[in-house]
């Protein structure tokens, strides 16, 4: 008896212990000195190196807010949750800052699956999300009010892509190396609609799965089909493995890639192989000469110090610094509705890290243009601005 | 009076816990109770039947899509969605127990990965039907035409359907058949020569238990409200294992453990950020070595420690 009835307390306890978590359900987060915001990432994961400068990006920038005043009076505190790229934890940890913590918004979640998952809850409790960074429809052409996107639609990227190859560097075939998946493929239906529009051709076609290790046969078959121009819908592994291929090939073409390509990963695993390739802006160099990114690196080295400031960690001040500007819109005190009312008045919008958004009634969407730039010397990490978005 | 007061307790405290819970507490209730079917399910297999597989959350997948499918497209009732999916995912359960005829140990384990990767490529291609790399949203559960809009409400159906299941265990633990498993598993031959069928106990077993946990991934779809072929990868496989076997494969208290395990670990350790994985690996391991027959042992071995003590 002494035994079955510890077992049954063992559950008792199990299930209690699950009661730690009283709800704060209805607190929007906002108090007369402080906001409080949440943000899930995946920081434990494929996506973690990534995922953390993300984090640090969207930290140092509220930090360096609150070390400027805050946002009429109030300071911003932002909770951070790892989800570890799973669609259930994502969820928890949704509802986790929502119902326990009571946040009034989330800024910056990195991955697709797991921000998808956590969507229809935050619509239905109607929190805003701001600066989700993935590849889906229901983040980048949103159905649901509350998401407010800072990522280009893959069909964007393909297509900005191979119109820098074709009006810039006349280039009149093109050779497409994709991933094989949503973000891929999404960047391949973007150049065939340029083609098509313009009466390119695309003389070749391949695709690889992320658990290759090997790309020489579709590096061989590319060259093979002698394009003007091959555009690469790729992540920096596969990306950096294709150019090695191409480097050994002595293939020399006009390479273009998102600008995933010019991150540190990339350069580290590319290096002179990388050189010359063109790569689409859609995040600031950190070299730009602009106030925003001046004090974006500012911020980055006074709270951020251990993180180089880059793609990533501008990619997540980008949902901060959308957040700020839209808060600082609000006349009175700052609700959720409030809040994305004052998101959707900002209408076309360059928050001066990433290229411009808009976000109106009935439409949000992430940027539409791009800057680009060369990789001068892959291994010394060295890019060359060609052009800015705002040109 | 040994078995009922504990039972007891447990039926009390689950059913009165999320009364003090908010909406986050609900929604990790809803989830220890539906990996707890899933670690029944195991329990089954692998604890009284001595069969291996490596691939259920592809029967995860196929409960999971094949309820949100009739749902989302033929418009059927949650309830007869749970029933049609635990159907189809005990199919698919006899079709996978084939190899089990022929094979077993490490290679039955091959087998049942490789049901589980290709059932997720197929419902990773077929674009028309299951959304495809872009996933599919899936309606809340709902129960006569009512809609179950907050986890509390969806906890209490889980959790009846959860005590179904658990009955049936139960008593397939002590039936004849059951009996017919345990003795398959301690020796086929001499099972068999005693009459034992061991075609049919074993198809019977991997159908039953992907039953089960075909009906967990229809509430799994369900309770998340978006499914995507990356829930169904073979480390979800992988951690359903490490959960059955942390609760205890050998009891049902175990598999109750064990989906506690699987929902909260996750939660209690995420304030160790990038220590969370070594810590849980290290939890694995202290569990692997002082607890070898799972959480469900515990109070047996603290009465022993007890006991030495005492001494």
């Amino acid at each position: 008896m002494g035994s079955m009835f510890k077992v049954g307390a063992l559950v008792l306890a199990g299930v209690l212990a699950a009661a730690a978590s009283p709800a704060l359900a209805g607190d929007p987060g906002v108090s007369k000195d402080r906001i409080e915001v949440g943000s899930f990432l995946p920081l434990q994961s494929g996506l973690s190196a990534g995922a953390t400068q993300y984090r640090d990006g969207i930290d140092a920038y509220l930090k360096w807010i609150n070390k400027n005043g805050g946002v009429d009076g109030r300071k911003i505190e932002i909770t951070f949750e790892n989800d570890s790229y799973n669609p259930q934890q994502a969820v928890a940890a949704a509802k986790k800052l929502v119902d326990r913590d009571g946040v009034f918004a989330i800024v910056g979640t990195l991955g697709t699956t797991n921000t998808v998952a956590a969507i229809p809850f935050l619509a239905q409790r109607g929190v805003p999300l701001l600066g989700p960074l993935g590849s889906h429809p229901s983040i980048n052409t949103p159905t649901e009010r509350v998401v407010f996107p800072i990522s280009p639609l893959g069909t964007s990227h393909g297509r900005s892509l191979a119109a820098y190859a074709h009006e810039q560097m006349g280039a009149g075939t093109f050779a497409v190396f994709y991933q094989d998946d949503q973000y891929g493929k999404e960047m391949m239906q973007g150049v065939e609609a340029y083609a098509k529009e313009t009466g390119l051709k695309i003389v070749g076609r391949a695709s690889y799965v992320p658990s290759d290790v090997d790309v020489s046969a579709q590096a061989l078959a590319l060259r093979d089909s002698h394009p003007d121009a091959v555009i690469m819908a790729v992540i920096p592994k596969h990306g950096a493995l294709f150019m090695l291929e191409a480097q050994k090939l002595g293939w020399r073409s006009i390479f273009l890639a998102p600008q995933l390509m010019a991150d540190a990963v990339s350069m580290k695993l590319g290096g002179s192989a990388l050189n010359g390739m063109i790569i689409n802006l859609y995040a600031a160099l950190e070299t730009m000469d602009t106030d925003a990114v001046r004090e974006a690196v500012a911020a980055m080295k006074e709270f951020a110090p251990q993180t180089a400031p880059g793609y990533w960690s501008f990619m997540g001040m980008a949902g901060a610094r959308l957040f700020v500007a839209a808060l600082r819109k609000i006349d009175g005190e700052p609700t959720r509705a409030k809040l994305m009312d004052a998101l959707e008045s900002l209408g076309t919008y360059d928050c001066g890290v990433i290229p411009p958004v808009t976000y109106a009634p009935g439409h949000h969407a992430g940027p539409t243009t791009f800057g680009y730039a060369k990789i001068v010397d892959g291994a010394a990490g060295k890019v060359e601005l060609l052009k800015h978005w705002s040109e | 009076m040994r078995t009922v007061l504990p039972a007891l307790a447990a039926v009390a405290s689950a059913l009165t816990a999320p009364l003090f819970l908010g909406p986050y507490g609900h929604y990790l209730l809803c989830m220890a109770a539906i990996y707890a079917m899933v670690a029944l399910s195991l329990g089954l297999l692998l604890g009284l039947g001595g069969q291996i597989s490596i691939g259920h959350a592809g029967f995860w997948a196929v409960g999971a899509y094949g309820s949100a499918i009739l749902v989302q497209k033929l418009a059927l009732p949650f309830l007869l969605s749970l029933l049609a999916s635990g159907l189809l995912a005990g199919l698919v359960g006899l079709l996978v127990a084939l190899p089990a005829l022929r094979v077993r140990g490490h290679y039955l384990a091959i087998a049942t990965l490789g049901f589980s990767l290709v059932i997720v490529h197929i419902l990773y291609e077929w674009d028309g039907l299951t959304g495809g790399r872009q996933g599919m949203f899936v309606s809340r559960p709902s129960l006569f035409g009512h809609e179950l809009g907050s986890d509390f409400q969806a906890y209490y159906l889980i959790l009846a359907v959860l005590a179904l299941f658990v009955w049936i265990v139960v008593n397939l633990r002590r039936s004849l058949g059951g009996l017919s498993l345990s003795a398959l598993r301690l020796s086929d031959v001499a099972a068999q020569s005693c009459g034992v069928n061991r075609a049919g106990a074993t198809l019977f077993v991997f159908a039953l238990s992907a039953a089960i946990t075909g009906v967990s991934g229809a509430f799994y779809g369900a309770i998340l409200g978006q499914l995507s072929t990356d829930s169904f990868t073979l480390v979800v496989s992988l951690s359903f294992l490490t959960m059955a076997i942390v609760g205890g494969l050998n009891s049902v208290v175990g598999a109750l453990l064990g989906g506690i395990f699987l929902a909260y670990a996750p939660e209690v350790l995420r304030a160790f950020e990038q220590w969370q994985m070594f810590i849980y690996g290290a939890l694995l391991v202290a569990f692997m070595h002082f607890l070898p027959d799972g959480l469900a042992s515990l109070p047996r071995r603290l009465a022993r420690i007890g006991r030495r003590g005492d001494a």
